[in-house]
């Protein structure tokens, strides 16, 4: 790491020529804005995962759902209770969540 | 500007919130980010294209860099790999002209871009003349010459041999010299 290499060409320094394209060493609104990219980014990869893992349930469900009908039938007043807490546990999960917790 | 090799404790810390970034944490990656965009952002700048495609080419290197952390070993600097990082999606970007897709528009519109209508001919010449040379060749330049990268960091960076690195950013300085005119200082 210590190889220096002198900047100066044609009487110009590019050192100094190319001062001129550093930008700040602090610019909070570039990190907002790769921030704000990938959460996009990161929101349509997380959607796309969910829509295939939705799609492949429910084409499982479909395929044995005649076979599990008559068993899950009596529990089917149960769904009212769960359906909440499933929502409740994933909204506690996506708050504490690294990836996806306020920063 | 030479090479500052990061301190013991710099490079803990930067260990510590790559570490965490990698375990998906969105804060440590924007301490990367701000720690880095400097580097990032002036090499971009220099491998050419106007400032918004430079800072949207740095957006989406640090975007993609983020969601390949694994793939940093450690062995090259983190500055040195999100530099590779820039420089792949510089050439991918030369071949499939895909650049500004996924742009951030709310950023791109609240900036001042209006920097190089006002330039200086030297600058103006400069510039000319790093586009004029190789994108490798340019690439070196901007780490070796413009930025205050080494040779061997440099040549982790662009993923190029050691020699290969030097020579070209020998032949890359006695182009700019013949391009721009007069004598090496």
């Amino acid at each position: 790491m210590s190889e220096s290499e002198p900047s100066g060409v044609g009487g110009l320094d590019l050192a100094v020529l190319f001062a001129e394209d550093i930008p700040p060493a602090h610019d909070t609104e570039f990190v907002a804005a790769v921030v704000r990219r990938a959460g996009r980014q990161r929101l349509a990869f997380e959607l796309m995962w969910s829509g295939l893992v939705a799609a492949l349930s429910a084409l499982v469900l479909w395929s044995i759902g005649p076979v599990l009908g008559p068993v899950i039938k009596p529990f089917a007043g149960l769904a009212a209770v769960f359906a909440p807490i499933g929502l409740l546990v994933a909204a506690v999960l996506f708050m504490v969540h690294p990836r996806t917790a306020p920063i | 500007m030479r090479p500052s090799p990061e301190g013991g404790c710099a490079n803990c810390v930067e260990q510590a919130l790559v570490a965490s970034a990698r375990a998906g944490s969105t804060a440590a990656f924007s301490a990367l980010v701000q720690r880095h965009q400097q580097a990032v952002r002036a090499f971009a700048r220099r491998l050419g294209g106007d400032l918004v495609e430079a800072d949207d080419l740095a957006q989406e290197a640090f975007v993609t860099a983020w969601s390949h952390l694994n793939r940093f070993d450690g062995r090259a600097s983190f500055r040195a790999w999100l530099c590779g990082v820039v420089y792949r999606k510089a050439l991918t970007a030369r071949r499939g002209a895909i650049r500004g897709m996924g742009r951030d528009g709310a950023y791109a519109g609240s900036r001042d871009w209006g920097v190089r209508a006002t330039e200086p001919a030297a600058k103006t010449a400069l510039r000319r003349a790093m586009s004029a040379l190789p994108v490798d060749q340019r690439a070196a330049v901007a780490l070796c010459l413009a930025g205050d990268f080494s040779h061997a960091e440099a040549a982790d960076a662009l993923n190029l041999p050691l020699g290969t690195v030097k020579s070209h950013v020998n032949r890359g300085r006695a182009k700019l010299l013949e391009l721009m005119g007069g004598a090496d200082v």
